[in-house]
């Protein structure tokens, strides 16, 4: 009864988000194996064998779930910038920020009108934020960040309701949650990468553009109730 | 039967439970702009740099809510079209020709991207859903609750009121 009366009455309310075109297609990669070049310089004297570490973590938090539906395979150095042309997939360190000054890391995702995605360019703000990897209170947690811009750079979007999901949009320095993925992040992989193993209903609820998943809405609901505390 | 309608009613309270324009959020976003306008899309360019890709868009400023007066603002917003590709940027808005919005910038870029973002129509101030994505109200993915928009007039006085207590100038309509 409850669950019939829930099903009727509730709304969008979503959990994990995968992201639309324009055109409203989703976004994905076709090709599973995402190559990516790291540019070290810039980086507030982190150690490089560390950064490379915490890029490979960020890459496997995403890949684990989906086992061989996805993987990311370091190419090494390069020195580039954010460019669409360059087939470079390219994570750098900038210490020239020119976006917001309160965001701590911006990816720029290329996609086709299909939906396909072809590119990324991730771009970490140390300009105006103080970076660590040790977890050294006050400062931004590479890893915390790597694993969020990822998410963005297979596909995924925000999950605003949700807040210990890696996908959650803010952060704060010294936060190391955002790490290991919550299943909320998980279950937006999957669905991406490895569909069959999830059922119908999720994989309708967390379209930006779908129908909700029910199960999915009453998890949410003591989040949403908390919020209307605050 | 009881329990039942109570958690029924929670049900009915949280549907619309998007995160509204509300009065420390006017706040929030005022603190951390150099000016707040009203204005109409007029119409966007593309820009490509080392910084990204960029969608600018010209507004033709029809309210100054907050900050120096300019008839005309440039709002760069990362992202957008570049030949066949689309270049896509969590969070960033989308600004729309044709649209009526109101905008909390600091210099040419709108703070915490879609954070300082809102489209008005009737008057009122709209969010999306997910709190961070600027959607017109006419799509399906806007809220449409109560507590999903808020009208115009109560931003307004409210920024007027923290103008009051600052430096900031007031409320200038252009």
């Amino acid at each position: 009864m409850l669950t019939l009366c829930l099903a009727l009455l509730v709304p969008d309310a979503s959990a994990w988000q995968v992201r639309n075109n324009d055109h409203g297609q989703e976004l994905s990669w076709k090709n599973r194996t995402i190559s990516y070049q790291v540019d070290p310089s810039n980086n507030q004297d982190l150690s490089e064998a560390a950064v490379e570490s915490m890029i490979a973590a960020g890459t496997r938090s995403w890949t684990t779930p989906v086992g061989d539906g996805l993987a990311f395979v370091d190419e090494g150095r390069a020195t580039g910038r954010i460019d669409p042309h360059d087939g470079v997939n390219i994570i750098y360190f900038e210490d020239e920020w020119d976006h917001d000054p309160a965001l701590v890391g911006l990816t720029f995702v290329w996609s086709r009108p299909d939906g396909e995605i072809i590119g990324f360019d991730m771009a970490l703000n140390t300009e105006d934020h103080d970076w660590a990897v040790d977890g050294t209170p006050g400062h931004n947690d590479l890893l915390n960040t790597l694993s969020h811009e990822f998410g963005h750079a297979i596909g995924v979007d925000h999950s605003p309701e949700v807040e210990a999901a890696t996908m959650y949009p803010s952060t704060f320095p010294g936060e190391l949650a955002k790490r290991d993925l919550d299943s909320d992040d998980k279950s937006a992989v999957q669905y991406l990468y490895n569909k069959s193993s999830v059922g119908p209903d999720v994989q309708a609820g967390c379209s930006t553009s779908a129908a909700p998943s029910h199960l999915a809405w009453l998890f949410a609901l003591p989040l949403l109730v908390r919020r209307r505390d605050r | 039967m009881r329990t039942l309608l109570i958690l029924l009613t929670v049900c009915l309270q949280t549907a619309f439970a998007a995160e509204p324009l509300n009065s420390m959020r006017v706040h929030d976003l005022s603190q951390r702009s150099e000016s707040v306008v009203r204005g109409h899309v007029l119409h966007q360019r593309m820009e490509f740099d080392q910084n990204g890709v960029w969608t600018v868009a010209m507004v033709r400023v029809t309210e100054t809510l907050q900050g120096p007066v300019h008839p005309i603002r440039e709002v760069r917003v990362p992202g957008g079209r570049l030949e066949d590709l689309e270049v896509m940027v969590a969070r960033a808005p989308k600004l729309i020709p044709g649209d009526d919005v109101l905008l909390f910038l600091k210099g040419d870029q709108i703070v915490g991207l879609g954070e300082g973002a809102f489209v008005i129509d009737q008057e009122r101030v709209w969010r999306a859903l997910d709190a961070w994505t600027f959607v017109r109200p006419t799509l399906q993915t806007t809220a449409e609750g109560p507590d999903a928009s808020v009208e115009l007039a109560k931003v307004r006085n409210q920024l007027s009121g923290d103008h009051a207590s600052s430096d900031h100038p007031s409320s200038v309509a252009n």
